[in-house]
């Protein structure tokens, strides 16, 4: 299985073709000519030396008008595709254009095979109000021209749909051609990094805390510190977690073992380009494995002779150039993990002060991953 | 850039007052002219900053020196650094302990991003107290870890000016602000609803060192409740 995964691995950094990029990119130029206005005034806010109140309003009525320029960008380009639909090589459709919005970074692209295929919705058309008009607005079906429209209003429309395709969502992500996809995306860390400084920016996952719609909005899962998270984006915390599952992080780790986890694989540091002595020796250690220009490989040491080599899992592989040194290194002494330790003047607090440390099992691990008896 | 607006600001309102209110600086409390005032809070400080005196003139606002605009930018800065660096050492004084405990108590730092920490308010914590080596990051005194700050606009702040000690400092005067920990949750991925092997392995390991840890509390309680008899 391993195998298969880091085959799959490799021919993602390859070809990094992705759709939902390229929609971002694509909304970005097109975004050009305003985006750079705003820049300037953004700069225009930063150095303005104003009361606070008045710093304050400014950010909100730039967050407003960023947002309004957005839905004006979204619309031109609505009206450009209607006006010339041939200027453009790639029809956008629904399911592309939700995957677009604004804080639905960490969906992925449902193929249409998947959808159409009836067996993969078995059971959720109880689950979703006016499920058939919804399945036909994913899909892009006209309706029906002669039925007459005894439809309600689009938005309840528009909003079953986007629970249908949140729920078909989830049951994708669990098959090969999701985890694909979606391992893809969290190369290019479309789902952000771990907010816990000690994990080093670790790429984290989309995970649900129910399977059930309207339970909680979706978490972020790191695969160092095996935590929870709450996005940061305000629109990503309005997401709900079931349209991603309970099972899909825990299945993409077991698929892709590869990504380095809190056990006996040595864990993964990420040097920043500020430590330039560090770097140096890194690059000798890493230079033993078959270091590519483009991926650095940490060369495990595999403690418990579990793994025999690790890749690094991160999505900095794919972008670390020469002149960024953005280096992985293995810790040589695999068994000391990053605790933060609580300091009073310098002097560690003990455990015996009302005030010291309770939490430090919490990131424990056990040095030597033979005691877990894995 | 900051010249026209200081320069009509420092007329009309105080320079600390500004500072306070420009946007990244929601983690600052104002400090005390009593403090500022002294110069022995000051030891030491004038060699760390440029233009250490037009400063603390800026700062104190009796700045009343005529230079270019650049000079000008230059004590700007130096006069930004110079309160951080001062607000390090202002926080662990009782006064201002118990204006941050204002702050903490208000939510002016955020929550803990762990979702098992239930939006545990957090502190302002540096890495070191040596200035520019690294920005400031958040403590949860719930998980007791260290986050990065959500927003872009703190990444820029020194961590310095908050220094290494002051949260736990703050623990100490305020104990009453210690949350309970005996009651903690631990998350472990799962599969279909099976928890996933290792996983389940690793938080029944942490599980007995919490115990572990737990009885040797214990054994101190019961060494004092001894002692004391």
């Amino acid at each position: 299985m391993s195998n298969v995964g880091s085959e799959q691995w490799s021919k993602n950094e390859e070809e990094m073709e992705f759709p939902a990029a390229e929609v971002m990119s694509e909304s970005s130029t097109a975004a050009g000519n305003v985006g750079f206005g705003e820049n300037s005034m953004m700069e225009g806010v930063e150095k303005y030396d104003g009361k606070g109140d008045e710093g304050e309003d400014e950010e909100d009525e730039e967050e407003e008008r960023e947002r309004d320029q957005e839905d004006q960008e979204q619309e031109e380009e609505e009206e450009s595709y209607y006006e010339s639909g041939s200027s453009r090589s790639e029809v956008e459709t629904w399911i592309s254009s939700f995957c677009s919005i604004r804080g639905h970074e960490y969906f992925a692209e449902v193929t249409e095979d998947f959808i159409e295929d009836d067996f993969n919705l078995t059971g959720l058309s109880s689950l979703v109000p006016f499920y058939k008009e919804a399945l036909d607005m994913i899909l892009d079906y006209d309706p029906d021209p002669d039925e007459p429209s005894r439809l309600p209003n689009m938005p309840v429309i528009e909003n079953s749909a986007e629970q249908l395709y949140g729920l078909i969502h989830a049951r994708f992500l669990l098959t090969r051609a999701g985890l694909t996809i979606m391992a893809e995306k969290y190369d290019l860390q479309h789902f952000g990094t771990c907010p816990r400084y000690l994990c080093h920016q670790t790429p984290v996952l989309p995970i649900g805390s129910s399977d059930l719609p309207g339970n909680d909005t979706v978490k972020l899962y790191c695969p160092s510190c095996a935590d929870i998270y709450s996005p940061i984006g305000k629109e990503q915390n309005e997401v709900d977690g079931a349209y991603f599952g309970t099972s899909f992080a825990g299945l993409f780790l077991k698929t892709y073992t590869d990504i380095p986890g809190p056990f006996g694989v040595p864990s993964v540091k990420i040097l920043a380009a500020s430590a330039p002595q560090q770097t140096n020796d890194v690059a000798t250690n890493s230079s033993k494995t078959s270091a590519a220009a483009s991926t650095t490989a940490a060369g495990g040491q595999p403690k418990s002779g579990g793994e025999t080599e690790n890749t690094n899992g991160d999505g900095n592989d794919t972008t670390t150039t020469a002149s960024t040194a953005v280096t992985t290194t293995t810790e040589s002494e695999a068994d000391k993990w990053d605790i933060y330790d609580m300091h009073l003047f310098g002097f560690k607090i003990s455990e015996r002060a009302k005030s010291g440390p309770r939490m430090r099992w919490l990131r424990e691990r056990p040095r030597d991953v033979s005691e877990l008896g894995i | 850039m900051d010249d026209i607006s200081s320069e009509s600001d420092c007329t009309t309102e105080y320079w600390i007052d500004w500072f306070l209110g420009a946007q990244g600086n929601e983690f600052f409390c104002e400090i005390d002219d009593e403090f500022l005032s002294d110069r022995f809070n000051m030891t030491g400080l004038n060699s760390e900053v440029q233009y250490y005196q037009y400063a603390m003139d800026l700062i104190m606002d009796s700045f009343e020196h005529d230079c270019d605009d650049q000079t000008r930018e230059q004590i700007e800065r130096s006069a930004r650094h110079l309160y951080g660096l001062i607000h390090a050492r202002y926080i662990l004084t009782q006064r201002g302990l118990q204006k941050m405990f204002d702050k903490y108590k208000n939510g002016d730092f955020g929550v803990c991003p762990r979702v098992l920490c239930n939006r545990h308010p957090v502190l302002p914590v540096g890495l070191s107290d040596i200035p520019h080596s690294a920005p400031v990051k958040m403590f949860c005194m719930k998980c007791e870890d260290v986050y990065n700050p959500p927003l872009a606009r703190f990444a820029t702040i020194d961590g310095a000016y908050f220094g290494t000690s002051f949260p736990f400092l703050l623990f100490q005067a305020y104990p009453h602000l210690i949350p309970n920990k005996n009651a903690p949750e631990r998350f472990v991925p799962a599969i279909f609803g099976f928890k996933i092997h290792e996983h389940a392995k690793l938080a029944r390991w942490q599980n007995t060192r919490r115990l572990e840890l737990m009885q040797r509390l214990q054994s101190y309680e019961d060494e004092e409740n001894g002692r004391n008899k």
